[in-house]
């Protein structure tokens, strides 16, 4: 079985967080018209939600999150990221400061798209990527980097435990009938043969149980290496199965940067 | 680095881990609305609900309007969509937007119909009809349009009709 530190696990977590922060930023850049003074999310508009900072702080707002300042920022953010896996491919410590700077540039843009743009992944990032700048506060404190990876361990479990409870409670969802009702809500056309098979009642149950009772039980996970990487397995086909009908490729990598600390957890419990 | 900065940053954890464990959390203000990133919910896929649906129409130089017809429009599935999918995204920070509509709806005073129309999330919708009607009609010389929001099979917005030009 692999065995993996706490200095490997942050360092993956690192890793792995900055290639979803990349893939993350070359999206919005390629969405950069959108964000324009003749897009739809306009700053001109959106500063409206900000009024209740002091004028001062919204000053500087006009600057970074601004047309040209947010291409900065965006710029920025994709630059950092690539330094960051540079580091980790030359097997040097990831300093603090680009970390630090990583997390500025990723809520600057979740600022700019209200709050969020793309909702859980973007909890996620932040989860992992808050949890990692602080590990990295004090690269020698063992205290820092367990509480980082703990801290990431438990958001992971809860994330998937909180949403197969909620759906647990519905009735549409042990009916089966709900899996079928979210997929007009796809960015996709439904394949066909998807839709058929979910039609059928007794297969719309079936992957509506699946999906709950894997996520209910995902906090098994942390019981043992093996568990965990079951738990992994499994939670990729999940990912790529929800990427695939509504076309959340953001979650996976999200996810996947959790993953390392979740799986060094679940070795502390042996 | 110190026992009080670690137990600080530990204390930090365990707010945010209590914040979003709890089974109701509901954000009130402006600046929690901003920061809501910092307090997941995990609740994924709960409520079936009546989505929003934005329809719009237009009328290209005077003449009558059209039908209506959806903001959204599906994309074809691709496997490189899993790295990158920006338009794949761009649809469902629109769908987001127009939930934010819809809760902004849910909370309009009626009596004061107009203070609708100067909310962010009306502005963000009337932006992202303008924008879809510009890729259609770049070339338009003098384009009046309308919108309007469904929950499901009701009707719960319809807009003024506007005749600024698209591009505008």
């Amino acid at each position: 079985m692999m065995i993996l530190t706490d200095v490997q696990a942050v360092r993956a977590c690192i890793a792995l967080i900055a290639v979803a922060s990349l893939l993350q930023s070359t999206e919005m850049l390629a969405l950069r018209p959108l964000t324009s003074d003749q897009g739809i999310w306009r700053w001109k508009t959106l500063r409206q939600d900000f009024g209740f900072f002091p004028k001062s702080v919204i000053r500087v707002f006009d600057v970074l999150l601004g047309y040209s300042g947010f291409l900065g920022v965006l710029l920025a953010r994709w630059f950092l990221s690539l330094c960051i896996l540079m580091f980790y491919f030359i097997s040097a410590d990831v300093p603090f400061f680009l970390l630090a700077l990583l997390l500025l540039t990723t809520v600057l843009v979740l600022l700019r798209w209200r709050g969020t743009f793309n909702g859980g992944s973007d909890f996620m990032t932040l989860v992992v990527l808050m949890a990692v700048t602080a590990a990295q506060f004090d690269p020698s404190s063992e205290k820092l980097r367990l509480g980082a990876l703990w801290y990431i361990a438990i958001q992971t479990c809860a994330s998937y435990f909180i949403s197969g409870i909620i759906k647990l409670r519905k009735e549409n969802w042990r009916t089966g009938k709900a899996l079928p009702g979210f997929l007009p809500s796809s960015s996709y056309e439904t394949p066909k043969w998807v839709k058929r098979a979910l039609a059928d009642p007794l297969a719309g149950r079936l992957f509506s149980w699946a999906t709950m009772i894997f996520e209910c039980l995902f906090p098994l996970s942390l019981i043992s290496p093996l568990a965990c990487q079951c738990a992994i397995a499994g939670a990729l086909l999940f990912h790529l199965s929800v990427f695939f009908l509504f076309g959340l490729n953001r979650f996976l990598f999200a996810w996947m940067s959790a993953y390392p600390a979740l799986y060094f957890c679940s070795q502390m419990k042996r | 680095m110190n026992e009080r900065a670690i137990f600080l940053l530990f204390a930090f954890f365990a707010l945010l881990a209590v914040f979003s464990l709890s089974r109701r959390t509901q954000l009130e203000g402006r600046a929690l609305f901003l920061f809501r990133a910092f307090f997941p919910s995990w609740r994924f896929f709960e409520d079936l609900g009546d989505a929003p649906t934005i329809l719009f129409r237009t009328s290209v130089d005077d003449a009558e309007f059209g039908e209506w017809q959806p903001c959204l429009r599906k994309i074809r599935r691709r496997w490189y969509h899993l790295f990158l999918n920006p338009e794949g995204n761009r649809l469902l920070a629109c769908s987001s937007a127009a939930q934010l509509l819809l809760a902004d709806i849910e909370e309009a005073d009626e009596a004061d119909p107009g203070a609708l129309e100067n909310t962010v999330s009306y502005r963000v919708i009337r932006d992202w009809v303008r924008y879809r009607i510009h890729q259609m009609l770049p070339e338009s010389a003098s384009v009046s349009y309308q919108f309007k929001v469904l929950a499901g099979d009701d009707e719960v917005l319809l807009s003024p009709v506007y005749g600024d030009r698209p591009s505008k």
